[in-house]
């Protein structure tokens, strides 16, 4: 509704970004090399520019959690494990279970509707998931509204995480998708095992990113996310996928009263599951891989990703 | 730029209501339905009398004691106003009416005034004509029944169509009065009133306040937006005889401003905009603002907030699906490009609704026109990024990538583009890059700091900006300072 003449041009800086030097893990310690230039394709056309870099699967890491009537089986070796990449058997190599410090990061939905009691449920309830860490864990904030920002990086020193819990209050709207997804990265800054518990009880009203996005990202990921939600948002069918998608588990809420418990609760969880990796073997590296992991020669029930997605 | 809104209304009438709108005055022949008689009270007139003054002290913009009068009236109240103001109205173009009809589903009602009650009325019409010396108010005695005020108010009337050469002074600055309550006092209808088993004739609406996409509260409001677009109906602009408000330019200018600042104060009303395109079809504008209404109701804080609202019996929200409204937001924005091609914001606007279709290819070329043609920082911004998800979903990732970077170059404190960059690097498999780019992110000002702004927060009010200028020049022709 308002025209004024351009002041200038927006061609000039198009089409000049070919080259990406990569050396990175891919969630499920993926790396890749090489350097590679190639041509903007014609304007107008679908073509998909093939990845500028080859990539090598350096191995695959899966949390797992296995279960008997509830109660985590404890002691289990690689040679318990069964893992189908794709459906081929894979090779386990390590099972870890207690000696992998955790990345917890804490993702929180600071909007307008977190206020007063149920933004002192929501501090004290990620207040006791940083006192049940234990030596060499390290734990984050971010708080999303409309603006996602980082409240405390990825660190050892627990108290100045609880400083930044403290400090945090709500206004604004909602950007889930993209506070979840920044959380998602900041787990995997680190190499220890990314724990990202979500906390959100509006839908998404800001968000850049749209759910589809962030769940790509979260199949190319090894955090394990796991979404806390009270009203409305737990009819959302993104946070049920994205804990779907990483392993974890949506829980949906009908008071914040219940907050301190269901996020001890995870972090217990958590704790307990076994860190199973392996390197694939005899599966195309690109594309979608479906994982089954399954624990021989015993009646348990295996919770774990479903799968992972590598390529681009 | 506006404070960010956490929270949008959603308004919708119900449905047989709506279709009565239309002004339905009659001179006293019974139509063929079944027909039910509402006499007019001393004490509902003497609340006509009080409104018709508020319609002359109300200063257009102003939050005055006219203005906070009329919003506290009841939506029964306003119904029968509603249908006063409209055989007032219809007096004013012939005193011989008698009485009033509403067509309704199954009858009409029929509004009656005693003698003594209609006598007031045709004088009171003879004010808002600015014919009070007119040989036929004159023969009522018309100016005799008026006190003060309402001859001061009659004395306007004359000297504005005096100085216009038509008689819609009353009719004009009415709805400029009902536009005010609405923009400025947020009317709410008392609970009373609304819980009647049997309310007056006449529109009636409901608001569905939404926080975070989900519905927070739905009540019965008063229809002041109906009852200014039913006055706005009835204006006979100069040289003409019978009303022809799609020829007005006032009409037409208040419609474009109120309908933006729906869109500025998300505040969504379909009729309104739908009336607005009934009487001016080919308005870039209207379609433009048609366009983008339909583009928000394809949001997913509106599609959650549709779904998690509870309407009363008869009311109907009447918003599709993503689909469906996305094809309505393209088919408008389209017809404003075939008025007005030059329409920067329209082929923005295109493009983006084109992509979320998937339409990317179509959506690149429209984005690119727009490009070049916006000259405005924060719309140029909101292009780059749309264009470069398009490149992004088309496979064409460093066409994407520099779309964003631009983006980010045009607003550094903007979180969407470097969030975009991220997430784009992460499915290269680039993740250094990715967390490059998060450093950037979480690099930039704390938002309550105040440097921090992201042009994408505001896309939804973007396009009704000018709202306040709109408005500001259709009131002016109206204060007392400008007569």
């Amino acid at each position: 509704m308002i025209a004024r003449a351009p002041d200038k041009g927006t061609e000039g800086n198009r089409g000049k970004r070919g080259a990406f030097v990569a050396l990175m893990g891919f969630g499920v310690f993926l790396s890749f090399f090489s350097v590679a230039l190639h041509p903007s394709s014609p304007a107008g056309a679908a073509v998909v520019q093939a990845p500028p870099f080859t990539t090598r699967i350096e191995s695959v890491r899966v949390d797992v959690l296995v279960l008997d009537g509830g109660r985590p089986i404890l002691g289990l070796k690689p040679s318990d494990f069964e893992v189908l990449d794709n459906g081929v058997a894979q090779q386990v190599e390590l099972v870890s279970f207690e000696n992998i410090p955790l990345n917890v990061v804490l993702a929180l939905d600071m909007s307008d509707s977190v206020a007063g009691e149920r933004l002192e449920q929501l501090q004290d309830a990620g207040r006791a998931v940083l006192g049940g860490l234990t030596r060499g864990d390290q734990a984050a904030v971010v708080n999303f509204s409309h603006a996602v920002t980082l409240a405390a990086p990825l660190t050892a020193d627990i108290a100045s995480v609880r400083d930044a819990l403290d400090e945090a209050w709500g206004i604004g709207n909602t950007s889930l998708a993209d506070g979840v997804y920044a959380a998602m990265m900041v787990g995997e800054a680190d190499a220890g095992r990314a724990l990202v518990i979500v906390f959100s009880d509006g839908l998404d009203t800001s968000s850049w990113l749209g759910d589809d996005r962030v769940l790509d990202a979260a199949k190319r990921s090894d955090a394990v996310a796991y979404a806390v939600s009270v009203g409305a948002t737990g009819n959302s069918s993104f946070l049920r996928d994205l804990a779907s998608l990483t392993g974890g588990t949506a829980y949906k809420l009908d008071s914040t009263r219940d907050l301190r418990a269901t996020f001890l609760r995870i972090l217990d969880e958590f704790r307990h599951r076994y860190l199973v990796s392996y390197t694939p073997h005899g599966v195309a590296r690109d594309g979608w891989h479906r994982l089954e992991v399954r624990v021989n020669n015993r009646h348990a029930t295996v919770k774990a990703r479903p799968g992972y997605l590598a390529g681009t | 730029m506006r404070p960010l809104l956490a929270s949008v209304v959603i308004v919708a009438a119900i449905g047989a209501a709506a279709s009565a709108q239309r002004p339905a005055a009659r001179s006293g022949v019974r139509t063929t339905l079944a027909t039910r008689d509402i006499i007019v009270t001393q004490q509902r007139l003497d609340r006509f009398t009080e409104w018709i003054k508020a319609v002359h002290d109300h200063e257009p913009g102003e939050s005055d004691a006219a203005l906070e009068r009329v919003a506290s009236w009841s939506g029964d109240e306003l119904r029968g106003l509603w249908a006063d103001a409209q055989f007032l109205a219809a007096l004013m173009r012939s005193l011989k009416l008698n009485h009033f009809e509403i067509p309704q589903a199954r009858e009409t009602i029929a509004i009656l005034y005693k003698p003594a009650l209609l006598q007031r009325m045709r004088a009171m019409a003879c004010a808002a004509a600015g014919h009070l010396l007119s040989a036929d108010c004159r023969a009522i005695h018309a100016a005799d029944s008026l006190d003060e005020e309402l001859r001061a108010f009659a004395a306007d009337a004359a000297a504005d169509r005096t100085r216009s050469g038509e008689d819609n002074y009353f009719l004009r600055r009415a709805a400029i009065l009902h536009a005010d309550v609405e923009m400025i006092a947020s009317a709410v209808l008392d609970v009373p009133a609304s819980a009647s088993s049997r309310p007056l004739p006449g529109p009636r609406r409901v608001k569905a306040d939404t926080s975070d996409g989900i519905s927070v509260k739905v009540h019965e409001v008063g229809v002041h937006w109906e009852i200014a677009r039913t006055l706005l109906s009835m204006v006979v602009p100069k040289g003409l005889e019978r009303p022809a408000p799609a020829r007005d330019a006032m009409v037409h200018d208040w419609y474009r401003a109120t309908a933006a600042w729906m869109q500025h104060a998300e505040s969504h009303d379909t009729d309104h905009v739908n009336r607005a395109r009934e009487l001016f079809p080919s308005d870039p504008d209207i379609l433009f603002l048609s366009g983008t209404l339909h583009e928000i109701y394809a949001s997913s804080e509106i599609q959650a907030a549709a779904h998690s609202v509870a309407m009363p019996s008869g009311f109907e929200l009447d918003i599709g699906s993503v689909r469906g409204e996305l094809h309505q937001a393209e088919g408008f924005f389209r017809r404003a490009l075939a008025q007005a091609p030059e329409m920067a914001e329209a082929h923005l606007r295109l493009g983006r609704v084109l992509a979320l279709q998937g339409h990317d290819v179509e959506a690149i070329a429209e984005l690119q026109q727009a490009l070049t043609r916006l000259g405005d920082e924060e719309l140029e911004y909101d292009g780059e990024l749309f264009i470069g998800a398009a490149y992004e979903s088309l496979g064409r990732y460093d066409e994407a990538a520099a779309a964003y970077e631009d983006a980010a170059s045009r607003v550094p404190s903007a979180q969407s583009p470097l969030i975009a960059l991220s997430q784009l690097a992460r499915r290269r498999g680039d993740r250094g890059g990715a967390l490059a780019a998060m450093a950037r992110l979480f690099a930039l000002p704390m938002p309550d700091d105040g440097d921090r702004r992201d042009p994408w927060w505001f896309y939804n009010t973007a396009q009704a900006r000018n709202a306040d200028d709109l408005l500001e020049g259709l009131r002016a022709p109206f204060r007392r300072r400008a007569q």
